[in-house]
């Protein structure tokens, strides 16, 4: 299991900061924070020279484990994702530097700006609000608001060229279907049924995308950080690609992400989100690729518990949140089956 | 479940070695860890999956399968035949009954694909029941195992933390 040693850790990063910056800094003592089940995630302080000038901040490595759920990783797409919408208007901490290279860290890995502020979960006791109704309409607005700003931004001729993904719209849907199937058949170690009844049902409903724009892939309550009532950073970039705007619609839509709440991400009403997204963005929002794309989100989020069971049993990978997750596939694949069904999500 | 027994144990020693007692402070929490330990390293050559959930599951499996070869009896287009098993589910070892569960999940998987390629040369009624009979099935195959699994603790997995507080959980980017 990849497990890098504090000390060694600290000289490695001061001496990848100083190559990429041409004169001397120093890493403070690092923090490894718990959250994420994929990259790996280190805070610290640092300094360096820029322009005869000392510079101080907070950043965070995130280095993508050999062994991890998505492995092989590569910090490129988060990297160049990040990097070309960085005055975009979405919430995004600024990046810094990257590599692939496994010299440096033995993983590829990046470095980005540490942004203050808590993150909400999904999961909210005893099925409640999550929010005061002052808070939720703040953050429910500055939340659609960054969605349609993303896709709204024009990638074209900007370092987001180099992400994967679809750049036919006839073609959005089903690039995201081969990657999530070639995805479930490395990890699969028996077959699932209710998996192969969803993959044959998207690829009979794949839906042609109204434009292709940058989709982060996991846009959702969880993954945002709040400061002060506003959201202070939108996190976990790792899916981001090009395709079809309502996959990000679709995927913050789905009940894994509000459970019993009639709130998309506790944050907005369903109506409310069409009306509000398709205003901003100008993009018009056609509901049935909004659940298509909900299918095809819980079809994806099982089958990432495929993923996390069988990184744990192959044995490279002891990290006992794998397991949990993939214990807990049959819930998802409980959600599949009735959204299969004709039940309304 | 959809790990193995032995990983699931193994893992669960490793962290407690290596995450867990480590970081411990308190010296009877920290035998308690131990012990903890050393009774799943005792008890991890004494256990297996449970065999009736499995065996349940293959009599739904048989069943469906069977139903299908049925009502498709007399269609120009079959499926993939089904050839009911020599040997009676209930004297297999576990190891082989869980081999025979998975190979009776691929041939769900091979009628499923079927039906969508078939479909149309199918008569509309035969496809409908075939349709509802393994629908039922993957149904009701899926609410046994959701019976029998927990609620998921991923509030607390992601804080580190069982306190609800406020809802917000530490995060940074």
């Amino acid at each position: 299991m990849y497990q890098p040693v504090e000390t060694e850790l600290r000289a490695r990063l001061t001496g990848f900061i100083e190559k990429q910056t041409g004169g001397p800094a120093t890493v403070g003592e690092l923090t490894r924070y718990s959250v994420g089940f994929s990259w790996l995630t280190y805070g610290f302080e640092a300094t360096w020279e820029e322009g005869g000038n000392r510079q101080q901040h907070k950043l965070i490595a995130r280095i993508g484990p050999p062994d991890g759920i998505f492995a092989p990783y590569s910090a490129v797409p988060q990297f160049v994702a990040l990097k070309a919408i960085e005055h975009s208007g979405v919430p995004v901490p600024r990046v810094y530097w990257y590599t692939d290279s496994h010299e440096v860290l033995g993983a590829p890995f990046f470095l980005m700006e540490k942004v203050e502020g808590e993150a909400p979960l999904p999961w909210v006791p005893g099925g409640g609000a999550a929010f005061d109704d002052a808070t939720r309409a703040a953050l429910g607005e500055q939340f659609v608001a960054g969605l349609a700003r993303l896709h709204g931004f024009q990638w074209r001729g900007t370092p987001a060229e180099q992400l994967d993904g679809a750049r036919d719209v006839s073609q959005a849907a089903g690039a995201q279907i081969d990657f999530w199937e070639r995805y479930l058949r490395l990890h699969e170690r028996r077959p699932y049924p209710i998996l192969e009844w969803g993959l044959l049902w998207l690829r009979a409903n794949s839906p042609r995308a109204p434009r292709i724009s940058i989709i982060h892939g996991d846009y959702r309550i969880g993954n945002f950080l709040v400061l002060d009532g506003r959201i202070s950073a939108m996190l976990d970039w790792e899916l981001v690609h090009l395709g079809d705007p309502h996959q990000d619609l679709g995927w913050m839509c789905m009940r894994a992400f509000r459970g019993r709440s009639p709130l998309m991400c506790h944050l907005v009403a369903r109506d409310e989100l069409y009306r509000r997204y398709q205003e901003l963005s100008g993009i018009v929002v056609d509901p049935s690729a909004v659940t298509f794309y909900e299918i095809f989100g819980t079809f994806t989020l099982a089958v990432m518990h495929v993923g996390a069971a069988n990184c744990f049993e192959g044995g490279n990978f002891d990290d006992l949140r794998m397991a949990a997750m993939g214990a807990q596939l049959w819930r998802l694949l409980s959600q599949l089956e009735r959204l299969l069904s004709g039940e309304k999500p | 479940m959809n790990n193995s027994l032995n990983r699931l144990i193994d893992g669960i020693v490793i962290a407690l070695e290596r995450e867990i007692i480590p970081r411990v402070d308190d010296a009877y929490a920290r035998g308690q860890a131990f012990a903890v330990m050393d009774l799943l390293r005792n008890m991890r050559p004494r256990l297996e999956w449970s065999r009736e959930v499995t065996l349940a599951q293959v009599g739904l499996q048989e069943a469906a399968l069977k139903q299908v070869d049925d009502l498709c009896r007399g269609q120009v287009e079959r499926p993939p035949a089904y050839a009911p098993p020599s040997a009676a589910s209930t004297t297999l070892e576990t190891k082989e009954l869980e081999a025979r569960r998975d190979r009776l999940e691929a041939e769900v998987c091979g009628v499923l694909k079927w039906l969508t390629e078939h479909r149309a040369a199918l008569d509309a009624a035969v496809a409908k029941s075939v349709e509802d009979t393994l629908t039922n099935y993957m149904r009701e195959a899926v609410k046994r195992e959701l019976a029998l699994t927990a609620n998921p603790l991923f509030a607390e997995i992601s804080r580190g933390a069982n306190a609800w507080g406020t809802g917000a959980g530490r995060k940074t980017c």
